[in-house]
Formats: C-alpha cells, structure tokens, sequence
C-alpha cells in the first residue's frame, strides 16, 4: 500500500501580492477561467489516478492562487471526482488556504460539509499599512470577521504571519503575534518577508524604495517570535511552523519527510518514485489535457547520491531532527561536513538523530548549501 | 640600391596608425576598401586601446618620377612601457617621420621618442597631422617642434584624407639616407622584433648591417652564442614573403627553428657562426620586468589549462616572464613579471579574453634591491619572500625619471600629484607659452597604480607623461602582512614606506571587510609589520540565512536557489575556515 498525499493548485487571485512568486493569474470573480479550469482539473484526476492502484490519501491540501475565491460547486465537483477513486472521507486533513477578504458564511459551512476539515488564513500581519504596501487585499477588520467565520465551523485553523516587513519593526511583530494568539488558533507559521526576482516587491527594493531588515534585526524578531510563541504553548516543529499539541500539519510533514505526492493543476508538482514531476501552466495544461495527455512540463530525476542529500536538508527542516538511519548511499565527504557543523555547534546529534540546533536554524540555508 | 628604412613615431592618437594605411594605400598594398581597419594593429585589444604593442614592418614599393623604392616601415610600440621596444625598432632605421597631432602638439612619447631618434642619430621629419581638423592649432604646434628639433620644414598633413601624404613620401626619400651598402663584411643583423609560428619556430624581425644571410646558412646569437641553421628568409608585405637572401640594409625576417622564445632578444645580433669573433651591435639589453604580480587560476583545476594559454601568450610576447609559484593561500599559480603597469593589464586581458581563462591576479609590486647584513644583494620581486628583518641592512627601490607635460594651468594640480606620490621635483621647462614640461625624480613603486588615470582627470585629459627607471634608491621600507582570522594570506602581503603603512593596510582591510560576505563566525582581518599588529578590522558574523517557506512545490526551486549558493561558494578561496571571493583581492588592486 503505498501513502500519498494529494496537493491541488488553484492558480488565481483577484490580486496578486507584491512579494509572491507562486504561478498564478489574477482575475475578477466568476471568471470564465474556471469552468474551463475545473474541467481541465476533472480529467487530469480522471488520467492519473485511473493508473494508480493500491494507494492510500493522507491528505488533501488546496494551495494557491488564492483557492477560497472559487465556489464551492467547484469543490462539491473535485470531490465527488476523488471519491470515484478513493474514499475522502477517510482522508485525515484536508486544507484550503484562505484570504481573509474571501472568506464568506455559506461558502465554508459548505465546504465543511464536503470534508474540508483545516484552514490556513492568510493574515500576514495586523497593521493596515503594511497589508496594502504588500498589496495585499484584505485589511485587519476583515482577519477578524473571517476568523470568526471559520471558528464556527473549523477548530483547525492556521495563521499565517510575516515578519521583516520593511517600515516594521520588533514592537509590530510582538504585537501581531499577541493579536494572533487572541485568535487561538491551533497552528501558526511565521515566515521572513523573502524578495524574489521578478517580484513587484524586489524592484522596490533595488530602486531603494523600501528597506530590507538586517540579519541582525531578522535574527533577533525570529528568536522573538518563536519565544513568545514557546511560551503560549506552541511547539515549534518546523523551520517555520509552530503547533498546539496533535495539530501539526499532516500534509506539510509529509513533504518533509519525503513521501509521495500529487500534484494537480498548473505548475503543480508531484513526487513519485524518486522523481519529481511539474505540471505545465494554464494553457498548456488545457491543452495537453484537450489532447487527453497528462499536462507534465518536465521530469526531475536526481542521482540517488543527489536524491539522498535533498531528501535529507529537507528532513533536517523539521526540527525533531533526520533519523539518520533512513538515509543511506551519502559519501563520506557528507558525513564529514555533518561532523564539522556538529563541532560548531550548528547541528545536534543524539543517538540515531541530528537535528538543528538553535543556532543551526538561523544559519539553516548555508548548512543545507554545503550538505548539498 | 633604393632603399629607405624608416618609422613614425607619434604618442598615442596622433594618427600613426592611419598614416601606415595611407602609405600602404599608396603604395598598392592595401586597397582603400580594407582602411577601416587600420591594417598594421593586429589585435583587437590593441585597437580598442588605440595603441600598438606589436611593431610589424612592412615593406612597400614606391614609385616617385619612374624610380622605384623600397620602403621598409618599421612600425613601434606605443606605449610608456615599451620604450626599450621602441628604441630597438628606431635603431633598424635611417630615419623617422614625427609626427604631432595638430589638435593636440607634442606629448610626453613625442618627446622621449624624438630623444631615442636622436641617440640613433636618425634624420627626423617633422609631419603635423590632422590639420584638416576644425580645432587645429597649426602654428601654436608648429612653434613646438620648431622648439624641440630646430627643423622648420614641417610637413602639414591629413592622414585621414590623404592630403599632404605624396609629398611627405617624397621627403622621406629625398630627406632620409639610404642605408650603408657592406655586404662585403661579416654578417651582422639586429632583431628588433619577433612573433612565433607554430611549424618554423620564432621568426626573428631583422635589419641586415653587415654581410647577407640566406637559407641554409648556420648563424649565431651574439647574447647566447647558440647556434642555428636557417630555413627561411623573407621580407614582410601584409603576410611575409619567401626571398633567396636577405643583405645589408634590408628589413626582413628569418626562420631558424627556434623553439624556445627566450633564445631571442630583442636588440640581440645576429652573426655567421663562422665568424664568432664578430662584435655585437650597441644597445642590447636583456628586457627587464619591472612591475610583479602572481596570477591563479580561479579554481585550482584551471592550473594546467593557465600554463597552457601562459604558454602560448610568451610565444606571442617574450616580454614577459612567469614562473610556477605554489602561494600558501591561494594555491598553485604563476609570478608573473612585466615591463610595466599597462603590459600588465594587457596580459591580464588577453588571458581572460582570448584565452578565456578565469584568474585571480594580486597585488602588483615593483622589484626591490635587499642588501643583508653581510652585504649579499638580492632581487625581491614578491613581498611574501622578503628575508627576515634582522637580516636586512637596507632596501632600496628603482626610482623613475618621469617628464610630464601639461598646459600650464594645471601646473599646480601636477606638482600636488607628484608630491603625493613622493616625487622629487627636477627640472621645469616651457614647450610654449602654454604648455610646460615637468621633470620628477619618483620611486616607480608610486606611479604602478593609477598615476595615468589621476594626471588624466587633473589635467582634464591633457597631461601626458613618460619615464625611464634609471637609478636605485634606499627607502624607508617595511613590509606589511594581511591576516585573515590570524592566517596570513601571502598573496596580500605588500611592501611601502613604514609612513603609509597605516594608511595602505587600513584602507585594505575596509576593501576586504567590505568584499568578504558574512560568514558563520566572525571574521577578524588584520594588518602586521614584523610581528606587531598595526590595523584591525572585523566582519560580524552571519546572524540569520534561511529559507521561509518550503513544501511540496518549492523543492526543485529551492534547492536549484541552494545549489546556486554552494557553486559561489566554489568559486571562493578558502583561507583557513574563511570563504574570500576573487573580487576581495581584486578590490584591493586599486588602492595607491
């Protein structure tokens, strides 16, 4: 029996953010995108999962784009799709992501009903000012409505929050977790406001329009956050994400460890026998889909030597540490660098286990460059 | 026999290059259709930098009312420092055209240059080009030379139109001797030059004094005494020509199979090996290398494919020289000497744009004379080898005559320049009421870096300078070590006067600081005279990298992002546990 979990990619937003890079297309409401797109999504689980037996769904995770603009009709259709191959209801998690501004009383009551059992609110911070800098839709009054929305029907509910956000500083992000934490939520991740190219957000700052924090300002709002966070009783598991007790997040953990996955919808991708497969976008997903072929772009295969390294910075994200049993065929050049970064302080082992240190989590992106 | 050995010489821009391609025009040897390019500048570099660093004769046949001549251009180096090059190629002619750009009137190289065609006792023609420019100056400039040479007949001309170029021409041949006919007396031929071919070895550039040479014939280096059997010789028209023999007074070049360039010197005579007795022509002086730095190849791998393009460059450039050299902190590469600071850049250039290597070139250095306590004298030419102090009597340093020429409103500016540069005033004499030349005694250790570039922006373009390093002299002198979290970094160790030590080292260490990224520990850079730290600078550790956000998406994108960082780390030189990027010591050139 073989464990996957199942990832769908919703590519639209009615506006996209100043700081993101994930492939999306923004559009209006109702677009006459979606019934084409959905259409598309019905045949493509239709061909891949009719070549799938003998598998067992974890979980479920609608990302974006932005999915919770789309009516949940649509939703009512993918999910009765998946239960001609498995049975949803057996699934433990599935996750929609959502942005405050869509999220609305009969729209999630209904998704509720159709399985949806965790929510990851999109808050990223509580001052106004930022929220637009980012370009982001919503404002601080709609967090709350919408939180109190979802509390009716969602006991698993994330936050997601960023910090670094130029023209912050410590004093914001203390208070944004407190607000935050007023929420209860079950879960929160915080994420360091990140500028890539191509991004509305990294020209501002290469005409110096905004500043970036410094590695000494970003170091110290992390060990901030996490503190705070540690003691309102949240666990930190993860580089980025913090849990009450039994709620960590199913879906993401599988990634993290490694496991199988599929990938639907544009730019999507899947994790199966050691390869990795993405999905072509928009249009060359309907047409390859027109043509009843499987809208892979590409194939990803690494060397096992590779495969082994990726999966294992991957694991080492998650801070209860890699088995180190799990992971055989790395060179000695590995071990090596693993033993050096242990000296320094940087990496932790204990019995079967090295997991990151403190230290190791702020620096995480030089070790795992090196390990890889 | 009609034949006329002759060169132009001009400083940079004064349209030398443009009047060969006229003469060649004009002697059929070039239809106007190719004069885009100017036909002698070989290289591309050469082009773009408007200058000549290879001399290639040519040999042009010249009709004036029915009697036909033959012309041997011998063209020069441009350049400050080939001056040596230059008074080589001088010393194979008769006589030389000088030529001054109208817009501009004489240069530092017109100066020095005239001097050398002096010493040659050549006949000089003064020529003023680019008259049929809108800002030309002709009197003011013509007053100059007048000034200079004593010779009023100056030939006006435009060498981009043409104008005045047949009757400049016909002076060359009225004006100028041909050359001594005995072909009687042993041979006795000079190299002003020489280029490699890959089947017939060094092709030596000559003048034939004395005597013939012919194929077949077995000849001898006066320098070195080694013997050679020659296969070829010939005369240079665009390519070179195959001919029986060459005799006296004739321009043109032999093959002897020669493999190793260093076998040939410029300003070296060729003899009969039968007649070893014969004496060697004035003036020859092995090429002295006077600015040092050490090249590595970028990551240690390149090594082999640097000696390789090393390799083949000094076949194309004996001037300079290069030795294997295993540096403690940036591993195998090569000391590297050259003639001066701008033959430096050119080597560098070329390695990395015709050969496409990727270097790490350090800090340049000028060679010091080191007399020990027990008066033994040695040659340092790399810092890092200075022998320990206590054994040190004294250091002394090359010291250049330097002649500066500048319109004499920047007078001030220049003696404020040269100051700084700790030069000794000489002499002040004025080429025309408002032109004057200076005249500064200066350690050459000062004018290695950026002395071009800052006489150019304080004199607004208009100065120009030359020198000879003509004498040693004690300096107060230390040498100075960088250390990188307490490891010295041999490459950067330097040598200067112990009252800039303080300043040199700290403004290297804010260069380092600077181009070093943060690492995992903090960084400590510091400066060291003998064992004392005089400077100190630190770089704060790394306090947060790491990647947000990573699921399921993300990790093709995220680990190419990661990759990317370990492939710059590559292209670091590790210095104990500290990563320094190429640029940090490339930073560090551009400090004075």
């Amino acid at each position: 029996m073989r464990n996957i979990s199942i990832y769908i990619h919703i590519p639209f937003c009615l506006k996209r953010c100043k700081y993101c890079d994930f492939y999306s297309i923004e559009v209006k409401k109702n677009e006459e995108y979606f019934e084409s797109f959905i259409n598309g999504l019905e045949k493509e689980i239709n061909l891949r999962l009719n070549k799938m037996n003998n598998f067992k769904v974890k979980s479920i995770y609608f990302g974006g784009g932005t999915p919770s603009i789309i009516h949940e009709s649509f939703y009512e259709r993918i999910f009765n799709k998946f239960n001609n191959y498995f049975d949803v209801s057996n699934v433990k998690e599935i996750t929609i992501e959502a942005n405050p501004e869509t999220v609305e009383t009969s729209k999630f009551s209904n998704l509720k009903k159709l399985g949806v059992n965790r929510v990851s609110l999109g808050v990223q911070t509580f001052e106004d000012t930022s929220l637009s800098n980012l370009g982001r839709i919503h404002n601080t009054k709609k967090i709350y409505e919408s939180v109190d929305i979802l509390k009716k029907f969602y006991e698993n509910i994330n936050i997601d929050l960023i910090f670094g956000i130029p023209n912050e500083n410590s004093e914001n992000i203390e208070k944004n977790i407190f607000k935050a934490l007023n929420l209860k939520p079950k879960h929160i991740s915080i994420y360091n406001l990140e500028y890539h190219k191509d991004t509305k957000l990294f020209e501002d700052l290469n005409i110096r329009k905004i500043y970036k924090w410094n590695d000494i300002k970003e170091k110290k709002g992390y060990i901030l956050l996490r503190n705070i966070l540690i003691q309102n009783g949240f666990n930190h598991y993860e580089i980025s994400n913090f849990s009450v007790d039994g709620f960590q997040s199913i879906h993401n953990i599988n990634y993290w460890l490694g496991g199988e996955y599929l990938g639907f919808g544009p730019s999507a991708y899947s994790f199966l026998d050691n390869s990795w497969y993405k999905n072509g976008n928009l249009f060359f997903y309907l047409n390859s889909l027109k043509k009843n072929e499987v809208p892979f772009l590409k194939r990803e295969v690494l060397s096992l030597n590779k495969l082994n390294k990726t999966l294992f910075i991957l694991n080492l994200r998650l801070l209860s540490g890699v088995n180190l049993k799990k992971y055989k065929n790395l060179d000695h050049f590995f071990y090596e660098k693993l033993n050096n970064f242990i000296k320094e302080g940087l990496l932790i082992k204990s019995d079967n286990k090295i997991k990151l240190s403190l230290n190791g989590i702020l620096v995480g992106n030089r070790i795992f460059s090196d390990l890889l | 026999m009609n034949i006329r050995n002759f060169s132009i010489i001009a400083h940079i821009d004064h349209g030398k290059s443009t009047l060969c391609d006229r003469f060649l025009e004009k002697c059929k040897l070039i239809t106007p259709l190719l004069k885009e390019g100017q036909a002698l500048d070989q290289m591309s570099l050469e082009r773009e930098r408007g200058i000549t660093i290879k001399s290639h004769p040519v040999r042009l046949i010249y009709n004036n009312n029915g009697t036909q001549y033959i012309l041997n251009l011998i063209d020069t180096p441009g350049h400050v420092d080939f001056s040596y090059e230059v008074s080589r190629s001088l010393s194979a002619c008769e006589g030389v055209v000088l030529l001054v750009d109208a817009t501009q009137g004489v240069e530092a190289q017109t100066l020095s240059h005239y001097y050398l065609a002096k010493e040659n006792n050549l006949k000089v023609i003064p020529a003023i080009n680019k008259i049929d420019m809108p800002n030309a100056k002709i009197e003011v400039v013509k007053e100059e030379i007048i000034k200079l040479t004593g010779i009023e007949n100056i030939s006006l001309i435009s060498a981009k139109t043409g104008y005045g170029v047949d009757e400049l021409l016909e002076r060359i041949v009225k004006e100028i001797p041909p050359p001594e006919n005995n072909i009687e007396k042993p041979l006795k031929a000079l190299i002003f030059d020489s280029h490699y071919d890959s089947y017939k070895g060094v092709i030596a550039h000559i003048r034939i004094f004395d005597g013939k040479v012919e194929k077949g014939m077995k000849i001898m280096l006066h320098s070195n005494k080694k013997t050679f059997e020659v296969i070829e010789v010939g005369i240079f028209e665009l390519d070179l020509k195959e001919k029986k023999d060459l005799i006296s007074g004739e321009v043109g070049y032999i093959a002897a199979l020669i493999r190793d360039p260093k076998d040939i010197n410029v300003g070296d005579t060729i003899i009969n090996s039968k007649n070893p007795e014969t004496d060697a022509l004035k003036g020859f002086k092995i090429l002295k290398q006077v600015v040092f730095a050490s090249i590595f190849p970028n990551v240690p791998e390149g090594f082999e494919s640097l000696r390789k393009s090393l390799d083949k460059l000094y076949l194309n450039d004996p001037s300079f020289y290069y030795e294997p050299e295993d540096s403690f902190s940036l591993g195998p590469g090569f000391r590297c000497g050259f003639l001066g600071s701008l033959h430096l850049d050119i080597v560098q250039e070329r390695l990395e744009r015709e050969y496409n290597e990727d270097i790490v070139i350090t800090y340049p250095s000028t060679k010091y004379k080191v007399i020990l306590n027990n008066d033994e004298e040695i040659e340092i030419t790399n810092p890092s080898k200075l022998p320990e102090p206590s054994k040190i009597k004294e250091i002394q340093e090359p010291i250049a005559n330097v002649k500066i020429i500048t319109p004499s409103e920047f007078i001030g500016n220049v003696m404020k320049l040269l100051e700084t540069r700790r030069g000794k005033f000489i002499n002040m004499q004025y080429l025309d009421p408002q032109r004057v030349v200076l005249e500064y005694d200066v350690p050459f250790s000062k004018i290695i870096y950026k002395f071009f570039d800052d006489l150019k922006s304080i004199t607004h373009g208009f100065g120009t300078y030359d020198y000879s390093i003509d004498r040693w002299e004690k300096g107060d002198l230390v040498k100075v070590d960088i250390l990188v979290n307490g490891k010295q970094v041999d490459a950067l160790s330097f040598i200067t006067y112990s009252d800039e030590a303080y300043r040199k080292s700290k403004e290297i260490l804010l260069k380092l600081r600077k181009s070093i990224p943060k690492q995992l520990y903090e960084v400590v850079l510091q400066s060291k005279i003998y064992g004392k730290i005089i400077a100190r600078e630190t770089i704060a550790p790394l306090r947060k990298d790491v990647l947000q956000k990573c699921y399921g998406g993300d990790v093709t994108r995220k680990r190419k992002l990661l990759e990317k960082q370990k492939e710059g780390k590559k292209r670091m030189k590790m210095i104990g546990n500290v990563e320094i990027p190429q640029e940090a010591f490339l930073s560090i050139i551009e400090i004075e």
